[in-house]
């Protein structure tokens, strides 16, 4: 047996030998066929299965721009919101797991099963939009399948009504459909963009790869508005209205020297926050859009015109006996006989009859001209939408009861912007700077519209208005010099003018001997006892003059009026 | 079985660069989710933000203040005859 064993085992040795090596070049050879089918051949195909497990593509959030007031207080803000959507086909191969929604009360499981149902065959049905992000996760967290979930933003409006035409707001797609968010959508809105991932087993992203699309998030805006007087302009406007029981108003608010919307405020308005139950009639931001004839708010231009051609002096007399004037078939009356009165004295006592004169002594086309000058009959350019152009009718012959009525305010229409504008030329030494809603640096070039000489006459002129002898005593604001005019108009109603319903109007500005402040007010169709622009327009534009001039530091140009007293801010019901 | 030294090192020096490569791979996985978390932080702060911005803008409310003031804290404006002008 043993010699056995020896004989065998050299040749045994070399065959295991040989044998063993033979097995191991197969299995080697098909070791390498197999990694050249999967690395060489199969690469493609497998790379893909891979990525389509592990590569996602995600998006890059791109909230929209804030827009600020001109001290950087938000007026409107994007918070992230989460909305949850199905995908009824994922959902359907589970119902089983729906029973987890029960008791839920952001998604109810009748409320899912119903909308699964009704869109059976399609892959996205939104569940509910713009949840708090931790009412979401509640949801989330139950872990149903088909229940997804993705980021939008929701707008908010921290000033509320308050900004509410100034402002806008956007639907809940997230687009601007009134007011600045509708201006500026452009700049304010970002474009969202998209990113490829790898995430792990976890879900946890892992790796960034690429960025397909950069996401680029919308322009900040600072507005030209300062939220303080907003909020004044705001309160006092509201008083006004609710005390003369009128149907609605506006008040702008303009810095003569940069031609910055400082306020600007209706009624009535609307909270933008909650948009449930909106009247349409109020979305409208009035003071760009409305549109009334400024009656004798009008005047000082047509004085202005007669100044600056030379015609007159402002202590030019006229005549205005006996309070009546025949032009045409139509007669001009004032309130009463006011006899032989000086230019002044037209702007003081507001006389149709002198302004008639004087622009009866004009060329033909030298009034409508002068008008255009001050902005009338043009947008202002406050890029906000809906802006009217106002009308300034253009003709080629003006007969002369168009142009007396031109003269005292008829026969054209113009916005509150528009007024406010064209009182800012008088305030700013004849210089007419556009109005803008956005904030700007230094002071914007003008142009020289009307002789800085000219402006400072018109000025002093009309601090007589609110004197003790003029038609707006209630203007008048304690410790400052305020000039201004008052405007009462019939409207204009299907087939003429109405008998009793009036706007009330008052535009000044203010410290008359260094003009910073231009404010108009108006108030439509007040059914109160009052409609006079004197009576209702004039308190409302004193209460906001006072509140702008202190709360922007300007120093009292009239110090005696501290002592000497006056009209009493508090005094309002 | 003696290598050059040149060949020694680069033994050494590709395993020490394969440890390398893992751990860096590891670390930026690290990260990005650390990154990820960050973002996310960031989405919920700016929620907080922004709700809190309304509450700030709900309480100290223009409005608001002033009712206070006039009711609770009994302020009011001065009249014309209490304020002297201080001239620089």
């Amino acid at each position: 047996m043993k010699k056995q064993a020896r004989k065998t085992r050299q040749p045994n040795h070399r065959m295991r030998w040989r044998f063993v090596l033979g097995f191991w070049m197969v299995c080697a050879c098909l070791l390498l066929a197999r990694a050249v089918d999967l690395q060489v051949v199969q690469h493609d195909f497998l790379a893909h299965q891979g990525d389509i497990r592990n590569l996602r593509v995600e998006p890059l959030a791109a909230h929209r721009g804030v827009i600020r007031d001109r001290a950087g207080r938000p007026l409107a803000v994007s918070t992230p919101v989460v909305t949850l959507w199905a995908n009824p086909r994922e959902a359907l191969e589970h119902p089983e797991q729906w029973s987890r929604l029960a008791g839920n009360s952001v998604v109810t499981q009748k409320d899912f099963a119903r909308k699964v149902r009704r869109h059976e065959s399609r892959e996205f049905v939104y569940l509910e939009r713009g949840l708090a992000p931790e009412a979401a996760k509640q949801v989330l967290d139950l872990n149903i399948p088909g229940i997804h979930s993705l980021t939008e933003y929701r707008r908010y409006y921290p000033a509320g009504e308050v900004s509410s035409h100034v402002v806008g707001f956007t639907n809940i797609d997230d687009e601007g459909q009134e007011g600045t968010e509708l201006a500026m959508d452009d700049h304010l809105s970002g474009h969202s963009g998209r990113k490829k991932v790898v995430r792990d087993l976890l879900g946890r992203v892992i790796q960034d790869i690429e960025v397909l699309e950069p996401a680029e998030p919308g322009e900040d805006i600072t507005l030209s508005i300062d939220l303080r007087l907003q909020y004044l302009a705001y309160r006092e406007l509201l008083g006004a209205v609710q005390k003369h029981k009128a149907r609605g108003g506006s008040a702008v608010v303009v810095d003569v020297r940069t031609g910055e919307v400082l306020a600007m405020v209706n009624q009535p308005a609307y909270n933008p926050n909650n948009r449930g139950n909106l009247d349409t009639a109020a979305l409208r931001n009035r003071a760009v859009t409305d549109l009334f004839e400024p009656g004798s708010t009008m005047k000082p231009f047509t004085v202005a015109a007669a100044l600056e051609m030379g015609m007159v002096t402002p202590s030019t007399t006229i005549n205005t006996h006996p309070g009546t004037l025949r032009v045409g078939s139509k007669t001009i009356r004032d309130h009463r006989d006011y006899g032989v009165i000086d230019i002044t004295t037209v702007l003081t006592k507001s006389s149709n009859v002198g302004t008639s004169k004087l622009a009866l002594a004009m060329d033909q086309q030298a009034l409508p001209d002068y008008l255009e000058r001050f902005g009338f009959g043009r947008a202002t350019g406050i890029s906000f939408p809906g802006e009217s152009d106002g009308l300034l009718p253009l003709r080629s012959q003006w007969r002369d009861v168009e142009r007396a009525a031109l003269s005292y305010g008829y026969g054209l229409s113009v916005s509150a912007v528009q007024l406010a504008q064209a009182y800012a030329v008088l305030a700013n030494d004849g210089v007419k700077v556009p109005l803008t809603l956005k904030k700007v640096d230094g002071i914007p070039q003008g142009e020289q519209v009307l002789g800085k000489t000219t402006a400072r006459q018109l000025v002093q002129m009309l601090e007589t208005v609110v004197s003790r002898v003029g038609t707006a005593r209630r203007a008048q604001v304690p410790g400052y010099q305020v000039a201004g005019k008052t405007g009462t108009v019939h409207k204009v109603v299907a087939g003429g003018y109405a008998d009793d319903n009036y706007i009330g109007l008052f535009a000044g500005l203010a410290p008359a001997t260094d003009p910073r402040i231009v404010t108009v007010v108006v108030i439509d169709d007040p059914r109160g006892e009052d409609y006079y622009g004197g009576l209702v327009a004039a308190p409302a534009f004193s209460n906001i003059m006072s509140g702008v001039l202190r709360t922007l530091h300007v120093p009292p140009d009239k110090p005696e009026g501290l002592l000497a007293g006056g009209p009493d801010p508090e005094d309002r019901s | 079985m003696t290598a050059p030294w040149v060949i020694r090192f680069l033994v050494v020096a590709v395993a020490v660069s394969a440890l390398a490569v893992s751990y860096s791979v590891h670390e930026a996985r690290r990260l990005t989710d650390e990154s990820q978390k960050l973002q996310q932080q960031q989405t919920r702060l700016e929620s907080q933000w922004s709700q809190l911005l309304l509450e700030h803008s709900t309480w100290g409310s223009y409005a608001r203040v002033e009712r206070l003031a006039r009711e609770e804290l009994g302020m009011k404006l001065p009249k014309t005859d209490e304020r002297v002008l201080i001239r620089p």
